[in-house]
C-alpha cells in the first residue's frame, strides 16, 4: 500500500491531523531539526481529545525545503467525531524574540488536514534561534467562533 | 518511511478504538485535561521565545526585522491578527482553499491580499517606517507592489469567483 493510498484510508477514521512544516533557508542550507524530538509541535484543537501521535520523522529534503513532520490524532470528547466546520493554521517565524515572517492563514471546510509553510530566510550566515510558533484554529457549524491554540517548535540552527 | 507507515497505522488503530469511547479517557490521563492545545509549557522555552510568546498574549509591540536581518521597528499581534482575519475572509468568501502542504497560488494570492491591506511599522516615536505584509516591506517597496497585487486578485480571485 503507498503511502499516499495510506493517508487516503486512515483519513476517514483519523478525527483531526493538524500539521506545521518548519522550513526554510537557502537551498544550499540545511536545517537541523534532530532537536525536535521529544517535543510536542501541534496539540488538539479545542474540544478534543488526544489519542495518539506519530514519531518525528527522519528529515527529508524537498528542493529547497528540509521538512520535519509529526502527526497528531485527535478526536471529539464527547462522540469521537469531527466537529468542525472549518480549520485553520498558521504560522509565525522568529530569530530570537524578532518577527521574521508570517506565513497565510491555511484554511479548509473539506478536508481534515491543513498545513501551512514559512520558508523565508531568516538569518543569512545562519542561526541558533531559529523557530516558529504554530496557531492551529477551530470552529463549529453555525458559529463565528474560532477557538485557537498555540504550539511552538523548539529553536533549530539554520547554517 | 516504513515507520511512518507503521507509526500512523497504529495511529489509526487507537483513534478507531478511541472513537468507540474505549480509550478517551486513558489518553487524557497522559495529557493535560480536554488537551485543548495550551501554550507550550514555560520550561520548555527558551528566553526570548518566552519573551516573544509574552508580546503575543500582551499586544504588546513586536520587534520585527528586515530581510537583512535587521530590526526595523514594531507591530502589535492585534493588528496582524485582525489583518489577517480580514484577508482570511476574502479567501473563505472566496471558497479559495489552500490545497495540500503546497499550494504556491493560493501563497500568491493571500500575499497579495495583504499588500492590499499591509500593517504599519512603526518606530520607538510612532512614526510609520514600512509595512508588514508577510515580512517587512520599506514604504517605496510596498508601492511598486501594490499594481501587481490588484491583478494578482482579479486574476486568481475576483475573475474565478465571476466564472
Amino acid at each position: 500500500m503507498s503511502m499516499s493510498t495510506m493517508r487516503r484510508t486512515s483519513l476517514p477514521l483519523a478525527a483531526g491531523l493538524l500539521v506545521v512544516l518548519l522550513t526554510g533557508c537557502k537551498s544550499s542550507q540545511k536545517v537541523v531539526v534532530d532537536s525536535v524530538d521529544g517535543s510536542s509541535w501541534i496539540k488538539c484543537a479545542m474540544g478534543q481529545s488526544y489519542v495518539n501521535e506519530s514519531s518525528d520523522d527522519d528529515p527529508a529534503q524537498y528542493g529547497a525545503v528540509t521538512e520535519a513532520w509529526r502527526d497528531y490524532y485527535c478526536v471529539n470528547q464527547d462522540t469521537g467525531a469531527l466537529w468542525w466546520s472549518r480549520l485553520e493554521v498558521y504560522g509565525r517565524k522568529y530569530n530570537g524574540n524578532v518577527l521574521c515572517d508570517t506565513s497565510p492563514v491555511a484554511w479548509t471546510s473539506s478536508s481534515r488536514s491543513v498545513s501551512v509553510q514559512t520558508r523565508e530566510v531568516c538569518a543569512s550566515g545562519g542561526s541558533n534561534q531559529i523557530w516558529v510558533a504554530g496557531y492551529h484554529g477551530a470552529s463549529r457549524n453555525g458559529s463565528s467562533t474560532i477557538r485557537r491554540a498555540t504550539s511552538v517548535t523548539p529553536e533549530v540552527t539554520s547554517q | 518511511m516504513s515507520r511512518r507507515r507503521t507509526n500512523i497505522a497504529a495511529g489509526v488503530v487507537i483513534v478507531g478504538i478511541a472513537a468507540g469511547g474505549a480509550l478517551a479517557a486513558s489518553a487524557q490521563e497522559d495529557r493535560h485535561e480536554g488537551d485543548v492545545a495550551a501554550a507550550p509549557s514555560a520550561e520548555d522555552l527558551t528566553a526570548a521565545q518566552l519573551e516573544a510568546i509574552e508580546a503575543v498574549r500582551s499586544d504588546a509591540p513586536i520587534p520585527v526585522q528586515d530581510v537583512s536581518g535587521d530590526v526595523r521597528g514594531y507591530v502589535r499581534d492585534s493588528a496582524l491578527t485582525a489583518r489577517d482575519e480580514r484577508v482570511t475572509e476574502q479567501m473563505v468568501q472566496g471558497f479559495r482553499e489552500r490545497h495540500g502542504s503546497v499550494d504556491e497560488e493560493y501563497d500568491e494570492l493571500y500575499e497579495a491580499l495583504r499588500i492590499l491591506d499591509p500593517v504599519p511599522v512603526v518606530d520607538d516615536t510612532g512614526a510609520t517606517v514600512g509595512y508588514w505584509t508577510h515580512n517587512f516591506k520599506e514604504l517605496s517597496e510596498l508601492e511598486a507592489l501594490t499594481p501587481d497585487a490588484r491583478a494578482t486578485v482579479d486574476r486568481l480571485l475576483l475573475d474565478q469567483a465571476g466564472e
